[in-house]
Order: structure tokens, then sequence, then C-alpha cells
């Protein structure tokens, strides 16, 4: 088994009344990338700061390679921290900004010169190691703190929000960097971020969290196609839901009542009881829009009427009003042989799924 | 029209601020030993101020007054200020509070309250009392400055420095002080000219082995203002914007 290199267990973090933790229980493997994913409030950045030192647990524990780490100062743990404002030294130069760790530690200055160096060479930054932070662009500072962590040799490196100060492009830029760093370095990289696109092409596994509670902990494929909650299904990718009642389910699968009909799915693992309430998730590039109900394969569909279409390039967006007024949303790959873009505003259409791609969620 | 009127408003004001001073630096040439009147240009009173060597003394008395009242006010200020606004610890409040109230109370009920303290612990009025006084009323102005400062840091800094390693005490050292040092050096300059031209507080504290400045020349005064004075005064201002000029340029270069 992989090492557990951070671990926290029943940990609480409260601010006189306001309590921003809840029992989080975690365990961060050597050398994986995990993300730390939530909307702004949901306690992501405080984990961060428990595991760095500037805050400390209410109750729990939190163990850095095995020791209890809860009331050590920042100074003394094998954790190095990318802060979001990237907090370079504005009085010393890059290579006194990069140095600043190995020269607390004693490390002979020849030794610091070679380290540095390799250390901006790996973020390809050696030719700017005598200018001074605000001389460099927000790319560049944000490699520069990178650089001033890594070269510390952590066993943890914490990056919190570090791109989201960036432009788009070079935030597609920094993420491919990062995971590239990552795996030359082999350390065990925590990243925070509410941005759930960067999360899912990044982590090895993803943390969702809401309201100071863990809701999910897997792999982004995982996350993705088998959220555990509602929270977690509303949080990540687009979805659309449909409400269904429970007929009856048995080891064929289940009967639910959704959208005024009657349907049979080949879900076994829900348990809810009949006449007990759920929702049907299905993202929307997974759903099938069909012009003919004699083209539809499926055992059941819906019928509705095309209200928007949204041209996006590669794929179109249809939104779509069933019979029940309910409006979803479908993603429909564009069909490049044909001339015609194939739907209309008003045009009626039929909209079912393949029997297994749909997520069954307690309706909370 | 707008431009002419705001460059006649501007003219206005610094005539207004400025004419007293500049009446008087044209008076210390002025030949004439009494009189108001422009009685042709002389450097006679700066020659008698060269060779009054009773006044060289008390300036001198003044400036080693003011730099070290200035140096203790700011060593203990600028602690005051990283306290206050780094540490929680008790009465925190409170020294708040009182540091504002310290900054508006009038001269003379810090005067009157210094001399009462000093009789009372029997010290002898002098040079001691005097420093005491002045560092005292130069403190708050550096913890002002200072704290300014602080609060326009990125908080993350002193974050980075712990989590890269770093003590309390080399934090402070490698990164809040070299930080904080345009704003140590203003405060120090403040406390520095306020103790030069201090009256108030010093005609309490003073004692007549130690002679400063502003007392000397507000003693000479009484019997009308000599010529001298308005060289002596025309040497003080001059030197005081050099200062001023020398620091703005420290500062803004590090900004």
């Amino acid at each position: 088994m992989s090492e557990i290199v951070v671990s926290l267990h029943g940990v609480t973090k409260k601010y006189g009344d306001l309590s921003i933790l809840n029992g989080v229980d975690l365990e961060i493997k050597k050398g994986e990338f995990l993300t730390l994913l939530g909307p702004s409030g949901c306690g992501k950045t405080t984990i961060l700061k428990l595991v760095a030192g500037f805050e400390f647990p209410t109750s729990g524990e939190i163990r850095l390679n095995g020791r209890v780490v809860n009331q050590e100062p920042p100074e003394k743990r094998e954790v190095n921290t990318v802060f979001q404002s990237y907090a370079l030294f504005p009085h010393m130069s890059i290579f006194d900004n990069v140095a600043f760790g190995p020269r607390l530690r004693g490390v002979p200055e020849d030794q610091i010169r070679e380290d540095v160096k390799k250390a901006l060479e790996m973020v390809q930054l050696i030719h700017l190691a005598d200018r001074r932070p605000n001389q460099l662009s927000g790319g560049q500072q944000q490699r520069i703190a990178i650089a001033r962590a890594v070269i510390n040799k952590p066993s943890v490196l914490l990056l919190d929000e570090s791109l989201s100060a960036l432009d788009y492009k070079l935030r597609k830029q920094m993420q491919v960097e990062l995971k590239h760093l990552q795996r030359q370095l082999g350390i065990t990289f925590v990243f925070v971020t509410h941005d759930q696109e960067e999360a899912l092409s990044m982590s090895d596994r993803i943390v969702l969290m809401h309201k100071g509670v863990i809701q999910q902990i897997g792999t982004p494929t995982e996350i993705y196609e088998n959220p555990a909650n509602l929270v977690v299904a509303n949080f990540i990718g687009e979805a659309t839901f449909f409400d269904a009642l429970v007929v009856d389910h048995s080891e064929k699968g289940i009967a639910l009542e959704t959208e005024g009909q009657k349907i049979h799915l080949k879900d076994t693992k829900t348990k809810a009881k009949p006449g007990s309430k759920l929702k049907i998730l299905v993202r929307p590039e997974d759903l099938r829009v069909e012009r003919f109900s004699k083209d539809i394969t499926e055992a059941f569909s819906f019928e509705g009427l095309v209200e928007h279409i949204l041209y996006r390039g590669t794929v179109i967006d249809l939104c779509i009003r069933l019979k029940s007024g309910h409006v979803i949303q479908a993603t429909e790959f564009y069909n490049e042989d044909s001339d015609a873009l194939g739907y209309k505003v008003g045009q009626a259409v039929f909209v079912t799924w393949v029997d297994g791609w749909e997520v069954l969620l307690e309706d909370a | 029209m707008m431009e002419w009127i705001r460059k006649a408003y501007l003219s206005f004001i610094l005539l207004f601020l400025y004419a007293p001073i500049l009446i008087l630096i044209a008076y210390s040439f002025n030949s004439g030993t009494y009189s108001t009147q422009w009685e042709g240009f002389t450097l006679d009173w700066y020659r008698s101020l060269a060779k009054s060597s009773d006044l060289l003394e008390i300036t001198f008395n003044s400036f080693l007054l003011a730099f070290l009242a200035a140096s203790g006010a700011t060593i203990i200020g600028t602690a005051a200020a990283i306290a206050l606004k780094r540490y929680q610890f008790l009465g925190k409040k409170a020294m708040q509070g009182l540091l504002f109230a310290l900054l508006m109370s009038p001269d003379v009920v810090m005067g009157i309250a210094l001399l009462v303290l000093f009789v009372a612990l029997k010290m002898d009025l002098g040079f001691f009392t005097l420093l005491l006084s002045h560092i005292t009323f130069g403190i708050p102005f550096v913890i002002v400055t200072v704290m300014g400062r602080i609060a326009s840091l990125d908080e993350n800094l002193t974050q980075a420095a712990s989590d890269l390693g770093a003590s309390e005490f080399q934090t402070l050292h490698k990164v809040i002080l070299p930080l904080l040092w345009p704003a140590v050096l203003s405060g120090w300059l403040l406390a520095f000219t306020l103790s030069m031209d201090d009256v108030i507080i010093s005609f309490f504290v003073s004692g007549p082995d130690f002679e400063i400045l502003p007392l000397r020349i507000y003693s000479m005064v009484r019997l009308g203002v000599k010529p001298e004075i308005n060289a002596l005064c025309t040497i003080l201002f001059i030197l005081t914007m050099a200062i001023v000029f020398t620091s703005r340029k420290l500062v803004g270069d590090e900004e």
C-alpha cells in the first residue's frame, strides 16, 4: 500500500461559534496530486492552513509523516506553500527569494548557488535570477513561488488557488506544467481550487467539499461519473435532473415514474423504498435527442419542444421543454455531414438515454 | 479658463503657506537692524551667528537631543507598532486607545504631567529629563507611521517566511524590518523634527545646565526679534527642507 503523508482525523475548526470544518477525515498518499475542490467558504483553504500550520485545529488530529502536528508552528513542518498572491519577498532578488529556505537551514553557500540554479532552470527562469519580483509577470512570479517552495524538498507542496490569478491561456499552460513538475519531482501536491475543470484535468484524486464537510473523495472519473450525492452532482459538470418516484425494485432493476411515464432501468444499486423520491441525473452529453420516435432504440423516451439552440462550435446545446413543462439541457454533437443544423426552435423532439448511463440519487 | 483658475488657486495656497517663511528669509539678509524696512543686502547676521559660540553650542545640544530622542522613540515605537499589529495580548485595545489620547493631548498637559513626575521622582531637571520627555512624545508618532505601513503589507509575506522555515525572530529580521524601513525612517524623521522645535514641553522639563535652541530662541524673541534669529531660523528651515527631501527620496526609491 502506498504510504500516507498527511492524515486528518475528525478535524474540526471553529472561529467562535462559526464552524468552518466539521469532523474532516482525510488521508493523503505519498506522491499523489490531490485537489481540494468546492465553492468559496467550503473550508478547503482552511484544510490547507491547518496542514501548513497557519491555523490550529479546534479538535481532531493532524499527522504529518506519522507524527501529530496539531500545534506545531509552520517553520517546523516539512511542508511548503505556494500562496495565491505568490507572496514573493519584494525587497529581495529572485535568487535570494529562492535561496531563502536553504539559507535558513544553513546550507553552505556553494550548495545553495547550485540548488537555486537547478530550481530556476526547472521553472525555466534562470535568466531572471537578478531581477526583483515586481519586474516579473504574474505567470513568472507564480513559477518563482513554486521554485522557492520545492527547493526545500517538502513532503507536501500546498498550492492555494495558485492559478486563479492568471489569464485563461496561461492557466491552461501552467496546469500542464504543474502536472509535469509533480510527476518529475514525485512530491505530493495538495491543490486548492474552485475550478472544477482544473480539478478534473490535473488530479489523481479529488476531495469535494461543501460547508465544511467532505462530500466525496475519488478519482476525477468517479466524481464525474458516479457523484455520491446531489451536492457533488450539482457542483461537478453540467447535469440534467429528472424527478422520479420509486414504484418497485427487484434484482432485475428498478421501476420508476418520471415525466408522467413509467420507466424501467436496470440499476440495482439503489435501495430506495417504493414510494420514495429520487432524482435521475443524466449528463447533457449522454442524452439522445431524435426527431422521430421511430429512431428511438431505448424502451422509453420523453416528448418535448426545442426552446433554444446554442451553437458552440463542435457541439450544440439544446434546451428542450418536455410535456410536463420541465426544461432540460441536452448536448448534441454537430453533424458535420449535413449542411443543416438539424434542429429548429419549436420543433418536436424525443429525448432518451442509454439505460445504465444515468445516476440515481436520493432526493435530499 | 479652468486651467487659469486652478493655477491661481494653487499659487494662492502656496503663498499663504510660505509667505511668512519667505519674508523671514528675506529679512535675514536685511542690513537694517530694527526696522522692517529693506535697507540693503548683507550677510552680517550670518557672520555674527557664526561668531556666537554660545548659540552654536546650544544648536549642537538640540541636534544631539533630537537625534537621541528620535532614535529612542523609533526603537520603542517600531516594536510597539509590530506588537500591536501582529500579536494578541492583554490590554491591546486599551493601548491603542491610549495611543491616540497621547497624540491628541495638549502639550501643556504633557509638560506639566512630566514635570510632576520628575519632581516626584526627585530627578534633576536637565538633559535626561528632556531626553525622556522627547522620547515620550515621539513614540506615538512613530507607532502611527509604522502601523500604517504594516497594514499595507501582504500578510502572506510573513506566513511565507515561517512556511519556509523562519523562526519568529528571523521573520522579523529578514522580512518585516526590511519591508518596514521606509516607514521607520519616516517615523524617525518625524520624531526628530518634533524634538527640534518643541518649546512647550521642554519649557517645563529643562534645567539650567542644558540649553536647547527652541527655548533660547523663545527667550531671545521676548526682548525683540534680532536679525540673528532670522538668520538662525533660515538655516533651520533649509536644514529641515533638506531632511524632508532626502527622506522622500529614500522612501520613494523603495516603492
